[in-house]
C-alpha cells in the first residue's frame, strides 16, 4: 500500500506560535513585492523591507548598491550597510522561528536567507516572510518571482537552518525589536560607524536610555553620537547625567573629560580625567587610554595659550 | 636652572606648536566607543564566572588532588584572552549539576575545566611551589 502525501507528521507551526491557540491565517498584505531579476534576490528582498518600512526606493536603485556582479549575489554585510544608508537600523533576529513569528506579529516582514540545496553545495536565496497559516502549517513568502509563495513549515525550517537561521528586520530610528534584549540592541547600534548615520544613532541610544536607565553603554553611545554630530554641549550633559547616578563609570568620565577638552574647558577636563585615573588605578585595562586622554587635554591646553 | 636651558626649552616648545598648526585639527581623540565598553563589560562578567568557579569547594579539592595551587590558578585566570575566557565560561555553563550517580560527571567536568585553564595559562608555573 502506498501512503499518499496527505499523510504527514504532526503540524509544526502551531507549537512554535508565541501564544497558544493562534490558528488563524496572518499576513502582512500591504508588504510590497519586487520580483527578482536573475541573481538579484538580495536587492529585491531589501527593497521589499525598505518600502514596507516607509522608505521610497526601487529594486533597480538598490542593485548597484548591493549586488556584486562578480559574486552573483549579495553579501549579508552589504545588506546591512545599505539599510543604514536609507535611515533604518538593520537588526539580525535571534536564530529561531519564535523570533521570526514575533516580528511578523509586530508588523515587520522578515528577510531570511535560505539554502535551497545541499550543505556541501549550497544554493543561497534571500526571501521575505510576510505571513503564516498555522492550520495549513505553511509560511507565506515573497520569494523570487512569486508574490505569495506558500511553503510548508518543515521545508522552510530545513532550508533556513542550513543558513544558520539568519533573519533580518528593519527598525525605524528608535524602534525596538519584538524581543527587546539590551545587549543585542546596543550591539546593533554599535555596528553603525561612529561618525555615520547620526540621526539613527541618537534615536537608537535615546530609546536605550529610556528603556534601560542604568545602561552605561546607552549613555556612552548617546553622548558619543552627539559629539560626533557636532553638539559637544549635549554630549557633556548626557555624560554628566549618567555620572550623577554612576560616578564610578570611568569610561563615561573619560569621554566627558575628552569633550570638555575639545570645548576649551581645560580645568574641568583635567579635574575629570585626574579623578578617572585616580579611581581606575594602574591595573585598570583602560588606564593607558585615560593617560592618553590626559596628555591630549594638556596638549590642547598648551596649544591654546598665546 | 640656567637661562640658556629655559631658552632652548622655549624654542623647542615653540617649534612643536608651530609644527602642530600645520596638521589638520583631527587630533587622535581618545573617545572610547560603545563596542569597547561592551567588550570590557562582557569580559568582566566571564572573568567573574571563572573566578567564582575556582573558588568552589569541590573545584579546589580537585585542584589539590591534581597538585595544583588553587590561589595561583585564581590569579592567572586574569591573563586569559577574551576568546579563551569565553571558552572557559561556556564549559562552566555546561557543567552538569549532578548528585549521587551524576556526581562523577560533575567531577569529570570540573577536572576538564581545570585542565583547560591550566593549558591556557601555561601549566608549569601553576604546579610548582606547592
Amino acid at each position: 500500500m502506498w501512503l499518499g502525501a496527505c499523510v504527514s507528521g504532526p503540524k509544526i507551526l502551531p507549537s512554535l506560535m508565541p501564544q497558544r491557540g493562534m490558528v488563524s491565517e496572518y499576513e502582512l498584505r500591504e508588504t510590497p513585492f519586487f520580483p527578482q531579476e536573475k541573481f538579484q534576490c538580495g536587492p529585491a528582498s531589501m527593497a521589499t523591507l525598505l518600502k514596507a518600512s516607509g522608505v521610497e526606493v526601487s529594486s533597480g536603485e538598490l542593485t548597484g548598491k548591493i549586488f556584486l556582479p562578480g559574486r552573483k549575489g549579495s553579501l549579508q554585510v552589504e545588506l546591512l550597510a545599505v539599510a543604514r544608508r536609507y535611515g533604518r537600523l538593520p537588526y539580525v533576529i535571534d536564530p529561531d522561528p519564535g523570533a521570526m513569528l514575533e516580528e511578523l506579529l509586530a508588523g515587520r516582514p522578515v528577510l531570511v536567507l535560505q539554502n535551497l540545496a545541499f550543505s556541501f553545495w549550497p544554493a543561497w536565496h534571500y526571501a521575505v516572510v510576510v505571513g503564516f497559516d498555522p492550520a495549513a502549517d505553511v509560511l507565506i513568502l515573497r520569494s523570487g518571482k512569486e508574490p505569495r509563495k506558500k511553503i510548508s513549515t518543515r521545508k522552510f525550517l530545513a532550508a533556513w537552518k542550513k543558513a544558520d537561521s539568519w533573519g533580518l528586520v528593519l527598525l525605524k530610528p528608535g524602534e525596538l525589536p519584538a524581543r527587546s534584549d539590551h545587549d543585542r540592541y546596543v550591539e546593533a547600534l554599535a555596528e553603525i560607524p561612529a561618525s555615520g548615520f547620526l540621526a539613527l544613532q541618537v534615536a537608537g541610544y535615546e530609546t536605550v536610555v529610556k528603556r534601560w536607565p542604568d545602561s552605561a553603554a546607552g549613555f556612552l553611545g548617546l553622548g558619543n553620537a552627539w559629539f560626533a554630530a557636532g553638539k559637544p554641549e549635549k554630549a557633556i550633559a548626557v555624560y554628566r547625567q549618567f555620572l550623577l547616578a554612576h560616578p564610578n563609570q570611568l569610561v563615561v568620565r573619560n569621554n566627558l573629560a575628552e569633550v570638555l577638552g575639545h570645548t576649551g574647558n581645560y580645568a574641568e577636563a583635567l579635574a575629570e580625567i585626574d579623578k578617572t585615573l585616580e579611581l581606575a588605578g594602574e591595573k585598570d585595562p583602560f588606564y593607558p587610554v585615560y593617560s592618553r586622554t590626559r596628555e591630549e587635554i594638556r596638549r590642547r591646553m598648551n596649544q591654546s595659550q598665546p | 636652572m640656567s637661562r640658556k636651558f629655559f631658552k632652548s626649552i622655549t624654542c623647542l616648545v615653540l617649534v612643536m606648536s608651530l609644527a602642530s598648526l600645520h596638521f589638520p585639527h583631527t587630533v587622535r581623540a581618545e573617545m572610547i566607543g560603545v563596542q569597547r565598553l561592551m567588550d570590557a563589560q562582557q569580559r568582566a562578567e566571564k572573568l567573574d564566572k571563572a573566578r567564582t568557579f575556582l573558588q568552589r569547594q569541590d573545584v579546589r579539592e580537585q585542584m589539590i588532588i591534581l597538585g595544583v595551587n588553587p590561589d595561583e590558578a585564581q590569579q592567572r585566570v586574569e591573563a586569559l584572552s577574551d576568546r579563551e575566557l569565553t571558552l572557559v565560561a561556556q564549559h562552566i555553563d555546561n557543567l552538569p549539576a549532578g548528585a549521587g550517580a551524576g556526581a562523577i560527571l560533575v567531577v569529570v567536568g570540573i577536572v576538564f575545566i581545570v585542565l583547560l585553564i591550566l593549558e591556557l595559562v601555561g601549566v608549569t608555573n601553576v604546579f610548582s611551589g606547592f
